[in-house]
């Protein structure tokens, strides 16, 4: 063995804890290995000055502030365990939380759902394919358009659109939703009647416009569209639209609905007066449709 | 098991069960021996009693995991080692972000002594102690790269057996004992440097 080996194995020699072969190669080596004697001699003085060396003495406060820690954490300790440990107090604040967190989510639910029925109502709108847009008019179903205003600045289109509707029949007690399909002539007819409904909204989703057709015959329907405006204007309405036909002149107007059978009374006394239609709300506004045609003597 | 044979077996039990008075028999008996660990690894009187607030607070959060696998106090020991070699890797950033004055490099075999000690600086160690021997092995300690370092601490300074020291290091015994001479030879060497002959 050099004595590069031995003086790795030295640190070992010292403490005894080279096997007794080892120890005795060591042992040899040193006998006659100057350097290696003068290598140990500085080991073991090096071991001899780190063990000589002093224990310092601890601050006077450690101790103190140790415990001071472990008492503020054992203070937090029992805090969160009576809180949370024991199952006599932990089950009923997990049963409480749940309960909290259910009520909180139905009351949510149910404070806002009126709100999202509501705004469906607009988007409720279907666009009829044309086929049956067609079929609808080979029928010629003299039901007139109704008018349905939605405060809502809804653009109608070409195509028909249905829309939900709420009414209240007169004998019914209950409500019950009604689907209106309208026809209009063209967009911009359409537009107009928006526009004309537009500025009478006061809530947004408030529905003033009523399908009501008044048929009246008359024998002289120049004569007789005086005296229906007149009526109208006497009984607080408004004319939205007139519009000229062949043989009859139609007339769109709004209305209490109050004044209903007034206004009906009074076109009974200008001609025959026929109702088509006559669901309508018993408050707010309706927008009734005239039609005043010249009666055929036959 | 070990812990049966444990001087602290009745008082580690009362600890786990809460009792803090009990804890503060564990502060008192072991505070002087893990302060000189911590002190002889770190070389600063202030941290190392920083560090052995950390070690003992962990001790105490960690008490109930204690399952006497080995002697309670090599367990609060190796505690007190770790806590203080992360808290002398931070001593370091902090110091390295101030400016160093450094020595000619101790002429080393295995290039364990990465610079001088800082001998020649005002430290708190200097203020505290007298310019002798005890200081200057101190500073060769404190040159030391922290693996060689603790087993010198444990093995030299604090005088643990091999046994101890495996468990508390969590490495083997040839490893144990090749560190050891490492950091002897280094440590000489310093020395050496310093006192001239020993």
């Amino acid at each position: 063995m050099d004595c590069k080996g031995i003086n790795e194995k030295l640190s070992a020699y010292i403490e005894n804890q080279l096997a007794p072969e080892e120890q005795g190669q060591v042992d040899h080596h040193l006998k006659t290995c100057q350097e290696c004697r003068a290598a140990l001699h500085d080991l073991r003085k090096t071991i001899e000055y780190a063990q000589g060396v002093e224990e310092m003495e601890p601050p006077a406060w450690l101790s103190q502030k140790v415990m001071a820690k472990v008492r503020e954490e054992s203070e937090k300790k029992g805090i969160l365990r009576k809180l949370f440990y024991p199952l006599h107090i932990k089950i009923p604040i997990e049963v409480f939380a749940t309960i909290a967190i259910a009520a909180i989510t139905v009351f949510v639910f149910k404070a806002i759902q009126p709100v999202v029925k509501q705004t469906e109502m607009p988007l409720k709108g279907v666009i009829v394919p044309d086929e049956e847009r067609r079929e609808k008019a080979a029928v010629k179903d003299e039901r007139p358009a109704s008018r349905e205003m939605s405060s809502q600045s809804v653009k109608p289109r070409e195509e028909e659109i249905v829309r939900e509707k709420v009414t209240v029949p007169a004998a019914k007690a209950k409500l019950h939703e009604n689907v209106i399909r309208e026809s209009f002539s063209s967009d911009m007819k359409a537009k107009k009647e928006m526009r004309s409904a537009a500025p009478e909204s006061a809530g947004m989703f408030k529905q003033i416009a009523q399908a009501i057709t008044l048929v009246v015959y008359v024998k002289d329907i120049e004569t007789a569209r005086g005296k229906v405006e007149k009526s109208v204007k006497t009984l607080g309405g408004s004319i939205l639209e007139t519009e000229p036909a062949t043989e009859k002149y139609l007339y769109t107007v709004k209305i209490d609905s109050r004044k209903m059978e007034d206004l009906k009374n009074q076109l009974n006394r200008i001609g025959e007066s026929e109702a088509k239609e006559t669901d309508y709300e018993t408050s707010g506004f309706v927008n009734v449709r005239i039609e005043l045609m010249e009666k055929r003597s036959n | 098991m070990e812990s049966e044979f444990d001087s602290d077996y009745e008082t580690i039990l009362r600890c786990q069960k809460g009792d803090i008075d009990a804890f503060e028999e564990i502060v008192r008996k072991y505070q002087k021996k893990m302060f000189n660990i911590s002190f002889r690894m770190i070389g600063d009187y202030n941290e190392a009693a920083e560090a052995v607030q950390d070690a003992f607070l962990s001790a105490y959060r960690n008490m109930k995991g204690f399952k006497g696998e080995s002697r309670f106090s090599t367990w609060l020991y190796s505690i007190v080692v770790n806590v203080s070699k992360n808290r002398l890797k931070k001593v370091r950033t902090q110091s390295f972000r101030e400016p160093l004055s450094l020595d000619d490099p101790v002429d080393m075999d295995d290039g364990s002594i990465k610079r001088e000690p800082p001998s020649g600086e005002l430290s708190v160690l200097e203020r505290l102690e007298k310019r002798d021997v005890a200081l200057k092995v101190q500073d060769c300690i404190n040159a030391l790269e922290d693996k060689f370092k603790e087993v010198v601490v444990l093995r030299d300074i604090q005088g643990f057996s091999y046994e101890e020291i495996i468990t508390m290091l969590q490495i083997s015994d040839g490893t144990v004992k090749s560190r050891l001479h490492r950091a002897r030879v280094a440590l000489k060497n310093c020395l050496k440097k310093y006192l001239g002959d020993l």
